[in-house]
C-alpha cells in the first residue's frame, strides 16, 4: 500500500496520522481522488472518435474497400406476390365503387362494384349532412390550418370537435390528433418510459405496437384474449416489482376489436384484473366506435363499463367516423399531458378543419340515428354471417375469423403455407363478379404475423340484396380457389 | 446592416450578461416553483392536492416528476401565448378568440357574430361567473399573421377554395375511409403522386396523409439493422422518431457543417458496426432543407459534395423548403442549384406552402416500390383526403403555371420579396436575428423566459399573431420568436408590423445588437435621444391600411 503511495509522492507519515482505521479511509479518500484526477485528465471513450485510435492504414483500407449497399432492392418475390390488385378508385358513392377497369377483361374503361372494403362501417360516408358542413367549413377555413395546433392551428373547429368527442365518449376531455396513424404512437410513448411495465395482447395492430417499442418501456405479452394468460402475467409483474409499486407505470394494452381479426376483447373481465393488480388500460377503439353499443358509442357502453375505469383510449376517426384523424379520451390530466408531449399532436400540423367539422357531423349523426344505424349493421353482419356455410368453408379448408358482432370479416385457411397469391387472386375473381373485397397486407415487424386473409367490411349502407350477392361470390369463389 | 453574415453558431451573439440573467431567470422560476411544490406539498393545496388525490389507489403517478414540475411550474405560467384559437383561415389576417386568461389585456377584440361557446358546460361556466381561464369569451381580435407556415398563401385562396376541390368532396367524399393499399389508391392520388414525382425531377413518388407520419413510418422501411443514419443536430422529431423506430443505428452531427458530417462518415466507416466491427450496410444521411426554428437552409452543396465522395445516401426532408425557395418552388435544391439525382430520397409536406395537409416522398421506382409494399404509412394509415389531395394538385397546377396564368410564379416572387424586406428592416432596428439572408422564416432572439410571454403578449396585444419558443423547443438559453412571412402580405402589412415589433422591441429590451448603452436607458429617454417618433408612425400606417377601412380598427383603443 505504501508503496503505491509513494509513486504518487505521498507516503504515510505526510498523512500524520498513525496507521489506524481512520488513516485507512484517508488513504481511500486520497485514491479516489487521484482517480478524480486521472478520470479528468484522459480521453473520453467516445466509440465514434476512435478513428485516431485506429491504425491509419486499417482505417484507410477499411475505407477504400466500403461498398454501400443499393439503396433499394428489388422486392422479394415473396413480398411481391401477396401485393393486393393495384386499384385505381374514381369514386365511390355508397355501396358503389366505381374502378379504372382498364387492367381488367372488360370493354368498357371503367366498371362499377359493390364496395365490401372500405371501414365505412355506418355509412357516413355518403351522408348528406356531413358533406355539407365539411363543404361549410372548407368555405370558411380553406384547406388546411397551415400549422401547428401551438402555432394558430387550432380553429374553433378542432375545440368544437374535441368537445364533441369528449361529450360523444361520455368524458371530461378529449385530444384530437390529426391522423389515426400517428394516434396511439403517440400517446403510448407520452405516458410509458423506459423501465415502465406495458401488457400487451399478443395480437395488437401494428401502430399500438410501434408506439410500445418507441416508448423503451418494458413489454410483456399475453395470449390474445386469454384472460388466463393475461392474469398470470400481471400476477408477475407485481410479486416481481413489488418495491417498484409507486414509481413504476403500468398499463394493459388491448383493441376493442382487433383490426387483424376482428376479435372482440373482453373488456369486463381486462378492467376487473386491471383494477385487480393496479394497472392503467389503454384501449383502442379504432373499429369499435360507432360499431359497439347499442347507440354506438363504443365497447364501453356494450360491456357497461364506466368511463373512469379505462384510463386512456384512443381511436382513429378513419373508419366508422368517415373522417382522417385520430382522438385519445381521458380525464384531464392525460389529455393535457399529451398537448406537450404527445410527438404526433406538438410535432404536426393540425387536422384540416374541415375533417375534424365533418367528424363532428358525423357524431351528431350517430348521436341521432345511433340506434337504428347500429341495428342495422347488426343486422347486415348477422345476414352475411348466416349467409356463409362455415362447414362447407371449413371442408374447403377455410374459416371466417372475427366475433359476430364483427363488421370487418377476414377470411383465411387453416393452412399455415397457403400461397400468398391465391387471395389477391380471390380479390380479383370476386372483382370480377362485381364485389370488390379487401386484401390486407402486413408488415413482417408485427408483433404476431396475421395470416394472410381478404377481409370483407359490411355496412349499414348495404341492402338484403348485395349481402346476399357479396356471400354467395365470396362462397362460391373461396370454394374454388380452395378447391 | 444589410446582408448579414450568419453566425456559425446561434450561440455566436448571445451577449454574457443575457445569458447570466437568463439562467437566473431559470433559478428564479425553479426555486419559486419548489417553494410553491413544497407549501403544496405541506398544505395539501393548490394543483399539489389534485396530483395526491390522484394517486391514492395505489398505481404510480401518470407523470413523471420532472415533466409535472415543468408543466405546472414553467409552461402554465405563460401557456396562454401557444394554442390561441383562431377562427376562419390562417390568412395573412386572422380572428384570434379571446380566451378568459386573455381578457385582462386584450383590450382590441370585439364580439363576434357567432360567439363561440361550445358546450354548455362552458355556458353554464360562464353564467355562474366561474369560467376556466382556457374558455372563451365569445371575442375575437383580427391580427396579422405572422405565425402561420402560410408560405405561399395558399391558406387562403381569394373566393374560396378552388372549385375542383368542392367537386372532390362531393365525389370522392371527406375521406377515403381506408387504408390505400389493401383496397387501391383513388384516381385524385395517383394524380398527385404523379405530379410530385415530375415536380421534382424524380421517377416516382409516393404521398402520406400527414408530414409527420411521412418520416416516422417511411424512414423504417428505408433502412433498418445493419443500415446506420447520419442526422443533423437539429433535425425534427418526426425524423428521430422515424430513425429510432427503424432499428438502424443513429449517430448526430453539428448543425449544417459538412466538415463534422465527414469526419462522423470517416469514424463510422473507420470503426463499423458496433462490437461486430463489420463494415456498414448503407449509411443514410437526413438533413432538412430548412431548418424552421433556425430560418437556416442546409447547406446542400457541401452535404452532397460529401455524399457522393462516400457513397452514402441522402434523404432531405423539405418540410418547409417545398414551394418556398427556389425561383420556381422546387425547394432547397434548386435554391442552391443542386441537380435533385444528387438528392436520393426528397421527403416534402404540403402543410406549408401548400395550405393542406400530408407528405411526400419522391424517389426512384425501386425504392417508392419498397415504401409502398412495407412501409406502415402505406400499410396502415388512412389514405390522403380526396379534397386535401385536389387542393395541392390545384396549387401545384398554378405553381408551374397550368392554369394559364402567373399567379404561382408571382406568389413566389412576393414571397421571397417580403422575406428579404423583413429581414432588412428588423436588422437595422438592432434585434438579433437568425437565419439566410432571404429565408421566409426569420428567428428574433429573446433569450431571458421572461421575454417569450411578454413579447408574445405585448404583439398580441397590439394585434400581432406571433409564435414564440423556448426550452424545450430550443436550447434552454436560445428562446426565440419567429416571423413566417407569406406571399400573402402586402408591403402594408410587414410596414405596420415592423412598427409593432419595434415598439415591443424596444419594452421588451431585445434589441441586443443595439449599443449596450442605450439598451440600459429607459425608453424614454432613449426615444428623445433618438428621436423616434414610431408609435404615431405606427398609428397612421395602420389606418391608412386598407385592410383596416370598412372593419374594426384594432388599434383605435390601443394607446399609444
Amino acid at each position: 500500500m505504501s508503496s503505491i503511495l509513494a509513486q504518487f509522492g505521498i507516503s504515510l507519515s505526510t498523512l500524520s496520522i498513525t496507521p489506524s482505521a481512520e488513516a485507512y479511509y484517508r488513504v481511500i479518500e486520497a485514491l479516489f481522488f487521484l482517480l478524480i484526477i486521472y478520470l479528468a485528465l484522459t480521453r473520453a471513450y467516445l466509440p465514434w472518435k476512435v478513428r485516431e485510435a485506429i491504425p491509419a492504414n486499417t482505417a484507410a483500407s477499411k475505407l477504400a474497400s466500403w461498398r454501400p449497399a443499393p439503396l433499394a432492392t428489388p422486392l422479394p418475390p415473396s413480398v411481391r406476390a401477396q401485393q393486393p390488385l393495384d386499384i385505381n378508385i374514381l369514386s365511390v358513392d355508397g355501396a358503389n365503387i366505381t374502378l379504372d377497369a382498364s387492367h381488367l377483361s372488360t370493354d368498357s374503361p371503367t366498371t362499377t362494384a359493390l364496395n365490401f372494403a372500405t371501414n365505412d362501417f355506418l355509412g357516413l360516408h355518403a351522408k348528406r349532412s356531413i358533406r355539407e358542413a365539411a363543404r361549410i367549413a372548407m368555405r370558411d377555413y380553406g384547406c388546411g390550418a397551415c400549422g401547428p395546433r401551438g402555432f394558430y392551428g387550432t380553429t374553433d373547429l378542432h375545440l368544437q370537435c374535441e368537445h364533441r368527442v369528449a361529450t360523444f365518449c361520455d368524458s371530461s376531455s378529449a385530444i384530437l390528433y390529426s391522423f389515426g396513424a400517428a394516434t396511439a404512437n403517440s400517446t403510448i410513448p407520452a405516458f410509458c418510459k423506459r423501465g415502465d411495465i406495458v401488457v400487451v395482447d399478443d395480437s395488437i395492430n401494428f401502430v399500438l405496437y410501434s408506439g410500445v417499442r418507441l416508448s423503451r418501456a418494458n413489454m410483456l405479452t399475453f395470449e390474445h384474449n386469454n384472460m388466463n394468460s393475461l392474469e398470470a402475467v400481471l400476477k408477475s409483474v407485481c410479486e416481481k416489482h413489488v418495491d417498484k409499486a409507486a414509481v413504476q407505470r403500468r398499463f394493459i394494452v388491448v383493441e376493442a376489436i382487433y383490426a387483424n381479426s376482428g376479435d372482440l376483447s373482453p373488456l369486463d373481465e381486462i378492467a376487473r384484473l386491471k383494477d385487480q393488480y393496479r394497472f392503467r388500460l389503454l384501449l383502442d377503439e379504432s373499429y369499435s366506435i360507432g360499431v359497439l353499443g347499442h347507440s354506438g358509442r363504443g365497447a364501453l357502453q356494450h360491456f357497461d363499463v364506466p368511463r373512469k375505469r379505462v384510463e386512456i383510449a384512443t381511436a382513429d376517426l378513419g373508419n366508422a367516423i368517415a373522417s382522417v384523424g385520430g382522438i385519445c379520451v381521458g380525464n384531464a390530466e392525460v389529455v393535457e399531458h399529451q398537448r406537450l408531449s404527445g410527438a404526433g399532436y406538438c410535432f404536426s400540423a393540425s387536422q384540416p378543419p374541415f375533417l375534424a367539422a365533418a367528424a363532428t357531423a358525423a357524431m351528431d349523426v350517430v348521436e341521432n340515428e345511433g340506434e337504428s344505424l347500429i341495428s342495422r349493421l347488426r343486422s347486415r353482419v348477422k345476414l352475411f354471417r348466416d349467409m356463409v356455410d362455415v362447414g362447407q368453408l371449413k371442408k374447403a379448408g377455410w374459416y371466417l375469423d372475427g366475433h359476430p358482432v364483427s363488421p370487418i370479416i377476414f377470411a383465411r385457411r387453416y393452412d399455415d403455407n397457403a400461397n400468398p397469391r391465391i387471395f389477391t387472386d380471390l380479390q380479383e375473381r370476386c372483382l370480377e363478379d362485381g364485389i370488390l373485397v379487401a386484401r390486407p397486407v402486413y408488415s413482417t415487424d408485427e408483433l404476431k404475423l396475421p395470416k394472410h386473409a381478404v377481409k370483407i367490411t359490411i355496412s349499414a349502407v348495404h341492402s338484403d340484396e348485395m349481402i346476399r350477392k357479396a356471400a354467395q361470390v365470396l362462397m362460391h369463389n373461396l370454394l374454388d380457389v380452395g378447391a | 446592416m444589410a446582408e448579414k453574415t450568419l453566425p456559425h453558431s446561434a450561440y455566436a451573439e448571445l451577449p454574457y450578461l443575457t445569458a447570466l440573467t437568463t439562467y437566473l431567470g431559470y433559478a428564479v422560476l425553479i426555486v419559486f416553483g419548489h417553494l410553491r411544490d413544497s407549501c403544496g406539498k405541506l398544505f395539501n393545496a393548490g394543483s399539489y392536492a389534485l396530483r395526491q388525490a390522484g394517486q391514492l389507489d395505489g398505481r404510480a403517478p401518470l407523470l413523471n416528476d420532472f415533466e409535472d414540475f415543468y408543466t405546472r411550474r414553467l409552461y402554465q405560467r405563460i401557456n396562454d401565448c401557444w394554442g390561441r384559437p383562431i377562427r376562419g383561415t390562417a390568412g395573412a389576417w386572422i380572428n384570434v378568440l379571446e380566451r378568459v386568461k386573455e381578457t385582462a389585456w386584450c383590450p382590441t377584440s370585439r364580439l363576434d357574430r357567432r360567439p363561440y361557446l361550445p358546450t354548455d358546460a362552458v355556458v353554464k361556466r360562464a353564467t355562474h361567473g366561474a369560467p376556466l381561464p382556457s374558455d372563451p369569451t365569445g371575442r375575437v381580435t383580427t391580427c396579422l399573421n405572422l405565425g402561420s407556415y402560410n408560405y405561399l398563401g395558399y391558406a387562403e385562396v381569394p373566393g374560396g377554395v378552388h372549385s375542383s376541390v368542392t367537386d372532390a368532396l362531393q365525389h370522392a367524399g371527406v375521406a377515403a375511409c381506408d387504408v390505400a393499399v389493401s383496397t387501391g389508391r383513388s384516381a385524385i392520388v395517383r394524380k398527385l403522386e404523379n405530379t410530385v414525382a415530375h415536380f421534382l425531377g424524380k421517377e416516382q413518388a409516393i404521398v402520406v396523409g400527414m408530414g409527420f407520419a411521412t418520416n416516422s413510418q417511411i424512414i423504417p422501411a428505408i433502412v433498418g439493422k445493419g443500415d446506420l443514419i447520419i442526422s443533423d443536430a437539429l433535425n425534427h422529431a418526426s425524423i428521430v422518431v422515424g430513425a429510432r423506430a427503424s432499428g438502424a443505428k443513429i449517430r448526430v452531427f453539428e448543425h449544417n457543417s459538412a466538415d463534422s458530417l465527414e469526419s462522423t462518415i470517416l469514424d463510422a466507416i473507420a470503426v463499423g458496426q458496433p462490437q461486430s466491427g463489420l463494415p456498414w450496410n448503407r449509411i443514410m444521411i437526413v438533413v432538412e432543407g430548412m431548418y424552421s426554428m433556425e430560418g437556416q437552409t442546409c447547406n446542400l452543396r457541401a452535404i452532397v459534395a460529401v455524399k457522393n465522395k462516400y457513397g452514402a445516401y441522402l434523404y432531405l426532408d423539405e418540410a418547409h423548403s417545398i414551394g418556398a425557395l427556389g425561383p420556381t418552388g422546387r425547394g432547397v435544391a434548386e435554391h442552391h442549384g443542386v441537380d435533385t439525382r444528387d438528392i436520393d430520397i426528397m421527403m416534402g409536406t404540403f402543410t406549408k406552402s401548400f395550405g393542406a395537409v400530408g407528405g411526400y416522398i419522391a424517389s426512384d421506382s425501386a425504392l417508392i416500390d419498397r415504401i409502398r409494399a412495407l412501409s406502415p404509412a402505406s400499410l396502415y394509415a388512412s389514405a390522403m383526403s380526396p379534397p386535401c389531395a385536389q387542393h395541392i394538385n390545384w396549387a401545384f397546377e398554378q405553381l408551374m403555371g397550368k392554369d394559364g396564368t402567373d399567379v404561382g410564379k408571382s406568389k413566389i416572387h412576393q414571397l421571397r420579396e417580403n422575406a428579404i424586406y423583413f429581414r432588412k428592416r428588423l436588422n437595422t432596428m438592432g434585434v438579433q436575428t437568425l437565419g439566410d439572408w432571404d429565408s421566409p422564416v426569420i428567428p428574433i432572439m429573446l433569450y431571458n423566459p421572461a421575454k417569450i410571454a411578454a413579447f408574445s403578449r405585448e404583439c398580441y396585444s397590439r394585434g400581432l399573431a406571433v409564435v414564440v419558443a423556448g426550452f424545450p423547443a430550443t436550447p434552454l438559453l436560445l428562446s426565440r420568436a419567429r416571423i413566417c412571412l407569406s406571399a400573402a402580405h402586402t408591403r402594408a402589412d410587414l410596414d405596420w408590423a415592423l412598427s409593432v415589433i419595434d415598439e415591443v422591441a424596444d419594452i421588451t429590451q431585445i434589441k441586443y445588437d443595439r449599443s449596450f448603452a442605450t439598451r440600459l436607458l429607459p425608453l424614454s429617454v432613449a426615444k428623445f435621444i433618438t428621436g423616434n417618433q414610431r408609435s404615431e408612425e405606427c398609428l397612421s400606417n395602420f389606418e391608412g391600411h386598407e385592410y383596416c377601412k370598412g372593419r374594426h380598427c384594432l388599434m383605435r383603443t390601443h394607446s399609444m
